[in-house]
Order: C-alpha cells, then sequence, then structure tokens
C-alpha cells in the first residue's frame, strides 16, 4: 500500500470524512486530498510525520507506527507524479449531464474548469 | 454526443434507492438526516476532491468523476458546511445524493460514455443544457434515498394531526403546502423544495 492509501485507510479506520477530519486537525481538505490521493509527497519534517501518524490513531513504538513512518520515507524517495497525460485526464474530467439553467456554459469556463481539474491532480511542487 | 441512460421506472428507481438505504452496508447511517457525505467516503471509499469555482461556473455543489473513483465538491460550499451554514450543508446533502445515485444507476451508461478528448467534453458539457432521463432518475433516486416515505408520511401525519383542529379546509389555505415542507424538511436534513417535489412524487399532497 503507498503511503495516500495508507493515509486514507487509517483516516477511513477511523470512520471520519474528509471534512471530519480536517476540521479536527487543523488540514486544509484540498492538500490532505492531494496527499491521501499520492499526487503530493509527505514532508521530509519527521516531526510533522509522527503528528499526522498521531492523529491518524497510530502509537509510537508500534509496528504501525515504524510502517507508516517508512512508507512516508518510501514515497518522499519516489518522483513527484507526473502530470496528468490526456487520457488520464478525460478519467478525471466531470461527468455533466446538464447545465443549470442560467449557467450555459462556454468553451472559455470549460477550459477554465479542466485546468482547475488539472490542478487538484498535480503535485505542488509543479504549481507555480 | 451524450449520455444516454435507459428507462427506468419510477417504481424501479424507488426500490433501488430504498435497497441501498437498508442495506447491510449503510446499517447505522440509514436514518434521516442521512450523511451522504459519509456514505460517499467512509461507506463507499470514494475521493471527495475539493474542486474552486464548482458552483461559480457550473452551478453545481458535486459532479462524480469520469472513472468512478470520487466526487468533485465545490469547495466554498465544503467550506460553509464546515462552518455550519445549514442551508447549504442541506443543498450538498441533496447534490451528493445526486451524483451517488448515477455512481449506482447510471456506471455502465457512463463507462460507455466517456469522453476521449477536452474538445469531445467540452462539446459534450455545453451540448447537457436540457433536463433529461439521467437527471430525473438520479433527482428521484435522491429524493427517496434521504426521505424513505414511510417517515415522510408519519411526519405529514403529524403534522395533519396537529392542523385538523383548525377545520378540514387547511390544506386549501394559500402557502400552506410550502409551510408544511419547511416544517418537515430539518426532520431530513434537505430544503423545502425536496420535501414538496416528495409530497408531489409520492402522492401525499400533489401540485397543483
Amino acid at each position: 500500500m503507498r503511503f495516500g492509501e495508507l493515509v486514507k485507510s487509517l483516516r477511513i479506520a477511523q470512520k471520519k470524512t474528509l471534512r471530519q477530519f480536517c476540521l479536527e486537525h487543523g488540514h486544509d481538505p484540498s492538500n490532505w486530498s492531494k496527499l491521501e490521493r499520492g499526487i503530493n509527497r509527505p514532508p521530509y519534517d519527521d516531526r510533522t510525520v509522527a503528528r499526522w501518524a498521531r492523529q491518524l490513531g497510530l502509537k509510537p513504538g508500534t509496528e504501525q507506527w515504524q510502517d507508516f513512518m517508512d512508507q512516508a520515507a518510501l514515497a518522499r524517495g519516489e518522483l513527484p507524479k507526473p502530470v496528468l497525460s490526456d487520457e488520464e485526464l478525460m478519467k478525471k474530467l466531470p461527468v455533466f449531464f446538464r447545465t443549470v439553467r442560467g449557467a450555459e456554459l462556454g468553451e472559455k469556463e470549460l477550459q477554465d474548469l479542466i485546468g482547475k481539474i488539472k490542478e487538484v491532480h498535480t503535485p505542488d511542487e509543479y504549481q507555480g | 454526443m451524450s449520455i444516454k441512460v435507459r428507462f427506468r421506472d419510477d417504481e424501479t428507481i424507488r426500490r433501488a434507492a430504498d435497497e441501498f438505504r437498508t442495506s447491510d452496508d449503510l446499517r447505522g447511517f440509514d436514518m434521516p438526516p442521512i450523511d451522504v457525505i459519509y456514505v460517499a467516503e467512509v461507506i463507499l471509499k470514494l475521493d471527495v476532491i475539493p474542486l474552486p469555482d464548482l458552483f461559480a461556473v457550473q452551478h453545481k455543489d458535486a459532479a462524480l468523476l469520469a472513472d468512478l473513483t470520487g466526487i468533485y465538491v465545490d469547495e466554498d460550499a465544503y467550506l460553509a458546511w464546515e462552518k455550519e451554514n445549514r442551508w447549504v450543508e442541506r443543498r450538498l446533502r441533496f447534490s451528493f445524493a445526486h451524483e451517488l445515485a448515477h455512481y449506482i444507476l447510471h456506471r455502465e451508461e457512463l463507462i460507455a460514455s466517456r469522453p476521449v478528448s477536452t474538445a469531445e467534453f467540452i462539446t459534450w458539457a455545453t451540448e447537457q443544457n436540457k433536463y433529461n432521463s439521467a437527471e430525473y432518475q438520479a433527482d428521484e433516486f435522491a429524493g427517496r434515498f434521504l426521505v424513505p416515505l414511510d417517515i415522510l408520511r408519519s411526519e405529514y401525519d403529524t403534522q395533519c394531526q396537529k392542523l385538523a383542529p383548525t377545520g378540514t379546509a387547511w390544506r386549501e389555505i394559500e402557502g400552506m403546502r410550502e409551510y408544511i415542507a419547511k416544517k418537515i424538511a430539518p426532520r431530513f436534513g434537505v430544503n423545502r423544495q425536496v420535501i414538496e417535489v416528495r409530497f408531489d412524487r409520492e402522492g401525499l399532497w400533489p401540485a397543483e
């Protein structure tokens, strides 16, 4: 299991939604979502990762704790996730069955939306 | 191109919503107001991805990802829920239930209709400007999922009993339908309009 998946599974094991977890621990939901989806890598600061481990219900000195720290170290060493290919982007587009009356979309609005979708699937380190 | 879904009658849609709500997976989370975000994230393990300006651009609070791995949620609405903005919370609850309806009812159609280029997506999105059967089906599923008929009927009966002493014609009073819907809506965590639609569709108090 990759680090982001591990983080998500631990949060879900606590039966907390992204919103609840972030509210409780002062995280930004957008950033935490990127971490869980493996878009952003964990920080090099071990103290931050240890704090996250505690927030996710792990206890220092346990095998789970060590596994969490090891997975974080591995994830830090990985190459950053590449920018979405066109094929991957197609899978991440939103499904719109209709526009709401008064919100008919033009090409510019849709291109802007596609840009925002790319951003939420792109590592922060690639963004200006 | 457009996403065409096969015809499903009301009873089929309502049965699907009831079955989903009463499934083993949702045990303990099946009573209104239903926490649909919990259902999506913790039970179905979907990613919930905050997306800036989804509502501003599309007038939608939520949208399913084409690969069915998650749901985009308007970032502002998501934060407003955190700040206990009840009106937004109720709107978002219905929007999420609507997207879950597409996830449950329309999987096959969605997988078969995924756009293959951004140009096709743009053509497709700009064409989707009519209320179609996919939307009707998702609304009906979401309504029945969030507002179980037996509880709606019970709430309605309670209001009827309270108003009975005022005379038999209370239902004819202008604005009464809206008033009762507003009284009942908080029980289900939805906005008043959702209850008015359920009154109509469930035959409890048809719209004029």
